[in-house]
């Protein structure tokens, strides 16, 4: 087997180290001593770490050169990995195949063994013979165990729960089992129910059956009264009654009317008129004619008023026209057209004469005082002037106003003129043609006038015998202008006015001529009209009074006469009606109106005792056809009861027992209701009921009909003491009823309650979770009993394994280590170590050694173990204080073990901070010629 | 039409191995009331309700689950939306009482009595959707339902089936149906029951088959979401299943890689970013309670300081907004840092767990270590058969886990203790 031989170590980089150098090792056994802290840990973690990189710290950094199989390797710790140099050639896998988890079993630290009493040390060779592990520790630190782990803390709350979901299911089954009799409850409470429905229906069928015995009752009580008590109506009596009545008053009537009749003929007789009476029109007729009668005479009478009172007014009119004229004269000079019409032509011309005298008057007022010492033709060219003056262009807006100005006089002249005209004379129109000439004449002159022709015409005006304006300037000629305007206008009057003179003396010879025709006029006819106007006014209306009160003289006679004519007439009219009646005619309308009030009062006389006949005609006749009536009726009442006609004894018996009879009859016809009314009842709660009627039927008749007519009639007449013995029978199980459904819903209560109860769902939910924290408690013993089983069966295996080439390695090493004074034994029958002492050749228990040789069989048999893992190359061992607390004895046997060890090519390294344990390996190793190396930290590292 | 499928609501039974939370919250009958209430919702309401067994949970079945369920489909039928449902081996004699108990029109139960029975769900008068379902007579069908299918007639509407099987198997107690079988029949889709875990099983052709799983997640095994699916039905044809969050537990199995973490602390802290993680991955408004099942995994200098870790870890609040997570357990599955390889060439105790632990991974384990395993199993048996653990045995409680350890678990506890002794001769080695 090849050896792992570190020559040199560089430490680059480790935590608490700066950068050393371990160099020229030794092949055998390297003693690195120091103070603590002066690296030797350092040094021993740079190593494992050379030797499994990825157990180093991963800031450690190191480089080692070493031999391994004869070639010189180096090996470069970097970041946990390492790479290896293996004879020049760089490999990516490490050299040595031992896993890191073997690691540890290259680094013993014997000082706790030493220290250990004899059973652990048995142990720790039993453990380090199967690798080194404490699998007893390991299994007791994971809770394993032989026996089946039992909790107790939860088998009582489960228990607990589970009794609770067994309470609630065994209530539940309770209930169940209950609620299965509920088929048999409900089977009970139907059969209650049925039993309910055909005691209801058997009720009505026995109260059928009673009310069924009282109508028969009724019946035979009603059968004991005379059969004609069935034709009696209850109002008979009354009608019995009342015909007798009506027969003796309809009697009565006719009696008396006939009475009536006759009375009212006499006094018919007694009224002396015609048969068919007086007209009611006639008596109208004579009253109307007698009213225009009164009428006319009150009017005729006025009429002659009047007339004396016109007469005296033609008369008075007659003596105003003419003293000495009469009235017959006047009438026919009146009456004489030619006369008349000279009397008029004379007074037309008179009063034509006057009017013409009149319009002279006014004009002479109208034209008044004039001054007629200027010359109008003059004035007129002085107006014409000093128009033109103003006309010419002094000053534009000035002439304008002239113009304006000359314009609206002459338009006022002409106006003036044209009223003149109009109302004077028509000749007066020429102010109005002398105006509009002025107006053209200035219009003209304006039109061709210049502007310095002014003073021209002031020299032409001044010419003139015309007074001039105050001074030349325009408002002076305005004012003047308008002087001379008027003074115009009255001069032209005043010419006019000696224009009319021959007319008025035209007049004047009319006048004459006039009176003479007056004095003509009186000397014919006695008249001779004034000429004056006012005679002749007075004259005319004389002639016209006298005229006028002739002509109303004579309408009031033609009235008169008209009147009188229609007088006569009504008298006629009057007094041929009253011929008629054989009465004297009237002369005057008070006697007429006596005669026809006497005749009016005959009339009405008459027209009552005719309408009194009439009347007792009728009531008789109405009489008559009542007592027929009356018969009939009494003749139909006795037939209807069945008796002869007038046998009112016999009517009046059997009306005796009507009252009774009439009460037997309402008493058979109520129950006759009552016990309809019950059947019906009987058969609506039957047909309501059916099934229990059937049932009823079915179980009674022993037949399977189930016709519920048929069963309703037979229920009709079943007999009341079978009824009333089924009821009794029935009776019991109704009874039954109310319990059964009362235990029913109370089931029912209790199972729809627990329906939506969740208690058993709780429950459960609730055994469930125990049931976990149980099941997790088993799962841990799933565990701990699985894992004790297999750390048995590894620790066995590993025994079984390992311990028979590690104890032959072990007991070779063993005896290497002591010179063969001491083999190992293994003793099968215990499974343990034994060491034979081959000096007394006797066989130790482990326990019998000494220390010294204790830590050597530990060392051989854990470098036997360490060998077996291997396989290929060795690694080096490191030691750390393993002197430590050690006697000579002690420390001279580990020395000899591990320099053995060294003998089998193997590198030791052995770490110590005691100096004299430095000196104890140099002193051994030199003597026994082993290669050994020392290495001083302090002086490496230079501390002080 | 709009359909909800579900199935294994389980009513009477809560979520497991939750700790400080209200058992409401975590009952199936709360997350039954939520799928009632999805059923109702404006946003999401629907016509008929399928559901595929197991509804009534056999340990609670007389009154309380019983009571949940009629409540729940008296409520859907007030508002005019028809159930549907097959009997599962838990619930059936619970579901033809509740059927005699509620109107045909309400509810119906689909193939009573082990026998495929057809329905027809009719609109305006025509045929929209045919449901075809079978029902456990018993608790134990060791028959293959399948082989008494019905020959369907033929039709243009759509169908369903709806059947509580043990699907993908061919022996089982539970109705073994293998899912060739079901893909061979004539239907447009199949509504699974009784396996709690929900899986769109992927189809091109029809029939899909879709097993809805649980809405209410109850166990660690049942990680994963968990609610019912909406089915669309428009125009003859069936929409993709969509599933609809409502649980209010999740479990989850959190695995935490610490390899290369040379400390206890960076184990802890790496194992903390995965459980925010987890907490950042919340889905539904109705969960509350995210519970892992940590794991730490890999391999690191720590492993044998993990202890601290599980306890630090366990006092660490996790949680967001109403959702809190909950460590149901943390598995310590790391290995120390170890050259199994090079260690198993030693003939030591190292080398020899260093075998151990190379032929577990290499599945050689029985072969190589049949005496270590004959006596691992043996004194795992004789902790389960101990009396204290009498309560917890599968004959009292049903469950699977609390069954006799097999191989499987023996195998797995070799493995954990083998590298716990590994690292506790790691550790002894280093203290030397």
């Amino acid at each position: 087997m090849n050896a792992w031989w570190f020559t040199r170590l560089d430490i680059e980089r480790m935590p608490g180290c700066d950068r050393f150098t371990l160099d020229g090792l030794s092949s055998g056994i390297n003693i690195i001593s120091g103070p603590n802290a002066s690296g030797k840990s350092t040094t021993a973690r740079a190593i494992t770490g050379l030797l499994w990189p990825s157990k180093a710290g991963s800031e450690d950094e190191a480089t080692a050169s070493f031999y391994l199989d004869g070639c010189e390797c180096r090996v470069v710790l970097h970041k946990r990995r390492g790479s290896y140099i293996i004879g020049g050639t760089e490999e990516a896998s490490c050299p040595h195949t031992v896993p890191e988890e073997r690691m540890q079993a290259y680094t013993l630290a014997l000082p706790d063994l030493i220290n250990s009493d004899n059973a652990e040390f048995a142990r720790a060779i039993h453990q380090a013979a199967s690798g080194g592990y404490d699998l007893d520790s390991a299994a007791a630190a994971l809770q394993y165990r032989s026996d089946p782990y039992k909790p107790t803390n939860h088998k009582n709350e489960l228990k607990k729960h589970s009794d609770t979901v067994e309470t609630i299911r065994k209530a539940e089954g309770e209930l169940n089992n209950r609620e299965s009799s509920l088929e048999r409850l409900r089977a009970r409470r139907a059969q209650a129910d049925m039993a309910i429905s055909q005691l209801k229906i058997l009720n009505e069928a026995l109260e059928c059956a009673a009310r069924s015995a009282e109508m028969l009752d009724a019946e035979a009580a009603l059968d004991r009264f005379d059969a004609r008590m069935d034709n009696l109506l209850p109002n008979d009596a009354e009608t019995l009654q009342r015909l007798k009545t009506q027969h003796a008053e309809l009697f009565k009537k006719k009696s008396e009317a006939v009475d009536a009749f006759h009375s009212a003929r006499r006094q018919l007789n007694s009224c002396a008129l015609p048969i068919g009476g007086v007209p009611g029109s006639h008596i109208n007729e004579l009253n109307s004619h007698h009213a225009e009668w009164q009428r006319l005479a009150m009017q005729l009478k006025q009429e002659q008023s009047n007339l004396a009172s016109v007469e005296g007014r033609q008369r008075n009119a007659l003596q105003s026209i003419a003293d000495e004229i009469d009235e017959s004269r006047l009438s026919s000079i009146v009456d004489s057209p030619e006369v008349v019409q000279e009397l008029l032509d004379y007074a037309q011309e008179a009063t034509q004469l006057n009017a013409d005298y009149d319009a002279q008057s006014a004009v002479k007022s109208w034209v008044g005082d004039t001054d007629t010492s200027t010359n109008l033709y003059k004035a007129r060219d002085a107006l014409f002037l000093l128009m033109q003056w103003l006309s010419r262009p002094e000053s534009t807006t000035r002439q304008h106003g002239i113009h304006w100005l000359v314009a609206s006089a002459c338009g006022g002249a002409a106006c003036l003129g044209v009223a003149l005209a109009l109302l004077v004379n028509p000749g007066l129109c020429v102010i109005s043609l002398i105006s509009v000439a002025i107006m053209l004449i200035f219009l003209m002159r304006r039109g061709s006038s210049k502007p310095g022709e002014r003073e021209s015409i002031k020299l032409s005006f001044t010419e003139l015998p015309v007074q001039g304006p105050k001074t030349w300037t325009e408002d002076s000629v305005r004012e003047r202008i308008t002087e001379l305007q008027t003074l115009c206008t009255k001069l032209e009057r005043f010419t006019y006015w000696q224009s009319l003179d021959p007319k008025l003396r035209e007049l004047d010879e009319c006048k004459k001529a006039l009176d003479q025709r007056a004095r003509d006029l009186l000397a014919r006819f006695g008249i001779a009209p004034s000429i004056d106007r006012v005679d002749l006014i007075i004259f005319a209306e004389a002639i016209n009074r006298w005229l006028a009160a002739g002509d109303e003289a004579e309408g009031q006679r033609e009235r008169c006469k008209r009147i009188e004519q229609d007088a006569f007439t009504c008298k006629n009219a009057i007094n041929e009606i009253l011929a008629r009646y054989n009465i004297d005619p009237a002369d005057n309308p008070a006697a007429a109106l006596a005669t026809i009030r006497d005749l009016d009062q005959r009339k009405q006389a008459f027209d009552k005792a005719r309408s009194d006949i009439r009347r007792a005609v009728a009531v008789i006749g109405e009489a008559r056809k009542g007592i027929f009536r009356s018969d009939t009726e009494r003749d139909a009442f006795y037939n209807r009861i069945g008796t002869v006609v007038d046998d009112e004894v016999t009517v009046t018996n059997l009306l005796t027992d009507l009252a009774a009879f009439t009460t037997a009859k309402e008493t058979l016809r109520n129950r006759q209701a009552v016990l309809a009314s019950c059947e019906r009842r009987l058969s609506d709660t039957a047909s309501l009921f059916s099934d229990a009627a059937i049932d009823w039927y079915q179980s009674n008749t022993n037949s399977a009909s189930d016709n519920i007519s048929q069963i309703i009639s037979l229920l009709r007449i079943s007999p009341a003491s079978d009824i009333q013995s089924q009821i009794d029978n029935l009776q019991i199980i109704a009874n039954q009823r109310s319990d059964a459904h009362d235990a029913i819903l109370k089931i029912e209560t209790e199972v729809e309650m627990e329906r939506q109860s969740c208690d058993l769902a709780n429950a459960i939910s609730d055994l469930e979770t125990c049931r976990d924290v149980l099941r997790n408690e088993r799962s841990k013993g799933y565990a701990a009993a699985a894992g004790w089983a297999l750390a048995d069966y590894v620790k066995r295996e590993a025994e079984r394994a390992s311990l028979p080439a590690v104890f032959n390695r072990a007991g070779e090493l063993f005896a290497e280590i002591t010179n063969n004074d001491y083999k190992l034994d293994f003793d099968h029958r215990k499974v343990a170590f034994r060491a034979v002492d081959t000096r007394r050749n006797r066989s130790l228990t482990l326990d019998e050694l000494s220390s010294g040789t204790r830590i050597q069989l530990l060392l051989a048999v854990r470098v036997a173990f360490v060998e077996q893992q291997e396989q290929g190359v060795k690694l080096p061992i490191i030691l750390d204080e393993t002197l430590a607390t050690s006697d000579d004895d002690r420390a001279d046997k580990i020395i000899q073990a591990v320099t053995a060890l060294t003998r089998t090519g193997r590198q030791v390294f052995y770490f110590t901070a005691q100096p004299h344990e430095v000196e104890k390996w140099r002193s051994h190793l030199s003597e026994c010629g082993a290669g050994f190396h020392c290495a001083d930290m302090s002086e490496i590292r230079q501390l002080n | 039409m709009r359909i909800l499928c579900t199935g294994d609501l389980h009513l009477g039974r809560a979520s497991t191995k939750i700790t400080n939370l209200d058992q409401r919250t975590l009952s199936c009958s709360a997350a039954w009331d939520r799928i009632v209430r999805l059923a109702l919702d404006d946003d999401e309401r629907v016509d008929v309700v399928c559901l595929s067994g197991d509804l009534v949970d056999r340990q609670n079945r007389l009154y309380e689950g019983y009571g949940a369920l009629r409540d729940g489909i008296r409520r859907l039928a007030e508002h005019n939306v028809r159930v549907f449902a097959v009997a599962g081996n838990h619930d059936y004699d619970v579901l033809p009482r509740i059927a005699s108990e509620l109107d045909p029109e309400c509810f119906k139960l689909i193939g009573a009595g082990g026998e495929w029975e057809e329905v027809c769900i009719y609109v305006d008068g025509k045929p929209a959707l045919r449901l075809v379902g079978w029902s456990y007579p018993s608790g134990e069908v060791k028959e293959n339902p399948l082989r008494c299918f019905p020959s369907l007639s033929s039709t243009e509407t759509p169908t369903i089936a709806i059947l509580h099987a043990d699907a993908g198997t061919s022996a089982s107690v539970y109705a073994p149906v293998p899912l060739d079988d079901l893909r061979a029949q004539p239907v447009d889709m199949w509504l699974l029951g009784h396996i709690h875990l929900s899986n769109d099983y992927p189809s091109d052709n029809r029939p899909m088959i879709l097993n809805p799983g649980s809405p209410q997640a109850m166990h660690p095994e049942e990680p994963g979401m968990h609610g019912p699916w909406i089915i669309e039905l428009s125009n003859g044809r069936l929409s993709r299943p969509i599933q609809v969050p409502i649980s209010s537990v999740t479990y989850c199995v959190v695995p935490v890689d610490v390899s290369r973490c040379e400390t206890a602390l960076e184990c802890q802290n790496r194992a903390s970013e995965a459980l925010e993680v987890e907490l950042d991955m919340v889905t539904g408004d109705a969960l509350r309670v995210i519970s892992c099942r940590v794991r730490l995994e890999g391999e690191t200098d720590a492993h044998g300081d993990l202890d601290g870790v599980v306890e630090a870890l366990r006092e660490q609040p996790f949680r967001r907004g109403d959702v809190q997570l909950d460590i149901e357990r943390i598995d310590i599955a790391t290995t120390p840092i170890i050259d199994l390889l090079a260690l198993a060439k030693c003939a030591d105790a190292m080398g020899t767990l260093a075998r151990v632990l190379i032929s577990i991974d290499n599945g050689t384990v029985r072969e190589s270590y049949p005496e270590l395993l004959e006596s691992v199993a043996a004194k795992v048996r004789e902790v389960h058969s101990t009396k204290v653990y009498m309560q917890i045995r599968d004959s009292a409680t049903g469950s699977s886990e609390d069954c006799v350890p097999d191989d499987d678990l023996v195998i797995s506890l070799l493995k954990q203790e083998c590298r716990n002794l590994l690292a506790a001769l790691r550790s002894e080695e280093v203290a030397r």
